[in-house]
């Protein structure tokens, strides 16, 4: 494999939403690509209808009742967020 | 005095020899006096005033005093704490006060410990060395120019120094058993599903699990008693089969049956790792136990299975990280997108970006099929090759770390080369078992690690092996370092 172009690491950050700078970019096309590289040692395996694992327990749809918890104060919650309003939490325009 | 462990201060502290208070407030001295940054926030009134309650339980013989009544405790800052700090060791959290308990947490505090802090980690738990953190690297107490290991650097350093009795750290690829190796401790990960991880900041959420640091075994193994259990708040939590993970461990280990897998005594450990574990099979083969060596091929592939695996889990996990509800904030963005990529950009350090980043790709349409749906098939080769291995063998024994305690920021540079720290602790993530890491001597006065790996809910087992181990070769009672 070649090392990841420079288009291919703004790709991937444009997904990550994630601003890189352009030493960031550079730096990262030499590091991903070399890890990237190492991953393909798992082509030695032949895994032809083998079955995934997501998880090492067998648990699946694990129901409980529908309880009635206390919920959490708003005031301690909205107090993370570094912009506020009132009860609201405030960001920056989603629609142009 | 200090050094003692856990279960000896709670004698202590039962016949009122020494009150809560006292080593507490001794404690928290140390703490600021202290060199190693194993602490991100300390929080000495909520310490003190807890060190008072315990105190007195003792004086009035309570019902309720527990191993962990009175004793002081580090949680490590991925841990959610109410009311107190918890920054993941990220920028991006400086300021997040979490307004819930972990469900560990509320554990801890059920049974009376007293907790002293948060513990400094690799951000976000991404890290082998602990220098990732954003509020410095901390220091190993047996060489302060050496790493602690991670990424429960903090805990593992603390418990050594003195700067806790005990610690709660997380694991996902090893991050409680190689600092705990580096720095001459006991860490265990459980069987994964035996502890919530509710309230944990998740990294690899199919990996991760929260598990003990402690000065022995048999503190490890209480601590465990009280951090595991089923958690309706946590769906991947289980009933632990046993009610007491310690109530066999004097029982001695003749006629078990271990095994050591060849795979992970390559030519990447270090010559003195080497001959600490030729020497710890002899105490082994003494104590009565039978030791056979076994080839489990498919141990060269876990690396790239984890490292495709928790990064890609990370990257979904992450995605909560937007500036919004929590976290850092920026001025100029003139939309959402915008504001949220910036946010991300400055809030997250090197390694962060670099695995979201990694997972991002390993996820992306078109690589999804050959690197993360490949990954976990080979999971599943991986178990299976584990499962029949535990057909015939009681636990695994290997070394914990393939190196000593290494330079700071002499891995910087060459992420791979960090990775490989984890090769003999990931696999046992990959397969979520049990696996313990117990101190087994010294080269160049740094500490060197045993890891027993057991089945799935061979905890009670391998906790009971790394005992009797301990109690032959004692490297436990060995705190040669100042601390002061």
């Amino acid at each position: 494999m070649d090392d990841l172009t420079r288009e291919e690491i703004l790709k991937i950050s444009e997904l990550s939403y994630l601003e890189l700078t352009d030493e960031e970019i550079s730096k990262l096309q030499k590091e991903l690509s070399d890890i990237i590289r190492y991953f393909t040692l798992l082509n030695k395996l032949d895994t032809k209808n083998v079955e995934l694992t997501g998880h090492t327990t067998k648990a699946q749809s694990v129901m409980r009742e529908d309880e009635v918890h206390p919920p959490l104060k708003t005031e301690k919650v909205i107090n993370n967020a570094p912009q506020t309003s009132g009860e609201f939490i405030k960001v920056p325009p989603v629609l142009e | 005095m200090d050094l003692i462990t856990a279960k000896d201060l709670n004698n202590k502290l039962i016949n009122e020899e020494i009150s809560s208070y006292e080593v507490t407030k001794m404690i928290l001295e140390r703490i600021k006096k202290s060199k190693l940054n194993s602490y991100i926030t300390t929080c000495e009134e909520s310490a003190l005033k807890s060190s008072i309650e315990a105190d007195k339980k003792f004086s009035e013989k309570s019902s309720d005093i527990t191993p962990l009544t009175g004793i002081p405790v580090m949680v490590k800052d991925n841990i959610s704490t109410k009311n107190i700090k918890t920054t993941a060791a990220s920028k991006i959290l400086k300021d997040y006060i979490p307004p819930f308990d972990a469900t560990v947490v509320k554990h801890l505090k059920n049974a009376g410990a007293v907790i002293l802090g948060k513990g400094n980690m690799d951000e976000f738990a991404m890290g082998s060395s602990n220098e990732t953190s954003s509020y410095g690297p901390v220091l190993n107490p047996w060489d302060t120019n050496k790493v602690p290991g991670g990424s429960s650097g903090g805990a593992a350093s603390a418990v050594a120094a003195g700067e806790c009795y005990l610690a709660l750290g997380s694991d996902t690829g090893g991050s409680i058993r190689q600092p705990a190796s580096l720095c001459g401790v006991v860490g265990m990960k459980p069987t994964y599903g035996l502890v919530s991880r509710y309230g944990l900041i998740a990294f690899g959420s199919s990996l991760d699990q929260i598990g003990p640091i402690a000065r022995s075994v048999e503190d490890c193994g209480n601590l465990l008693n009280i951090i595991a259990k089923k958690d309706s708040f946590d769906s991947t939590s289980v009933t632990s089969p046993y009610e007491n993970f310690t109530e066999d461990i004097h029982k001695d280990i003749k006629n078990m049956k271990l095994a050591v897998p060849k795979e992970y005594i390559t030519e990447n450990v270090d010559s003195s790792v080497k001959n600490n574990f030729m020497e710890s099979l002899s105490i082994l083969s003494n104590l009565g136990a039978s030791i056979e060596e076994i080839s489990l091929p498919l141990t060269e592939y876990a690396l790239a299975v984890y490292y495709i695996i928790a990064p890609s889990e990370a990257s979904a996990n992450l995605s909560r990280f937007d500036g919004v509800k929590y976290g850092i904030s920026t001025k100029n963005a003139k939309n959402s997108t915008e504001y949220i990529r910036e946010v991300r950009g400055s809030g997250f350090g090197e390694e962060v970006k670099r695995r979201i980043l990694i997972g991002t790709y390993a996820l992306s349409s078109g690589y999804y099929d050959a690197y993360y749906k490949k990954a976990q098939q080979v999971r599943t080769l991986i178990i299976n090759e584990f499962n029949e291995a535990f057909k015939k063998f009681d636990a695994l024994v290997t070394p914990t770390s393939p190196i000593l305690a290494f330079e700071l920021e002499s891995k910087n540079n060459d992420p791979l080369s960090m990775y490989m720290s984890d090769i003999c602790t990931i696999p046992a993530n990959i397969a979520g078992l049990p696996a313990i890491s117990v101190p087994s001597g010294m080269s160049n006065n740094l500490p060197i690690g045993l890891q027993f790996m057991g089945p799935q809910f061979g905890d009670k087992k391998i906790l009971q092996i790394a005992y009797n181990f301990e109690k032959t070769a004692q490297w436990n009672k060995l705190n040669t370092f100042e601390n002061d």
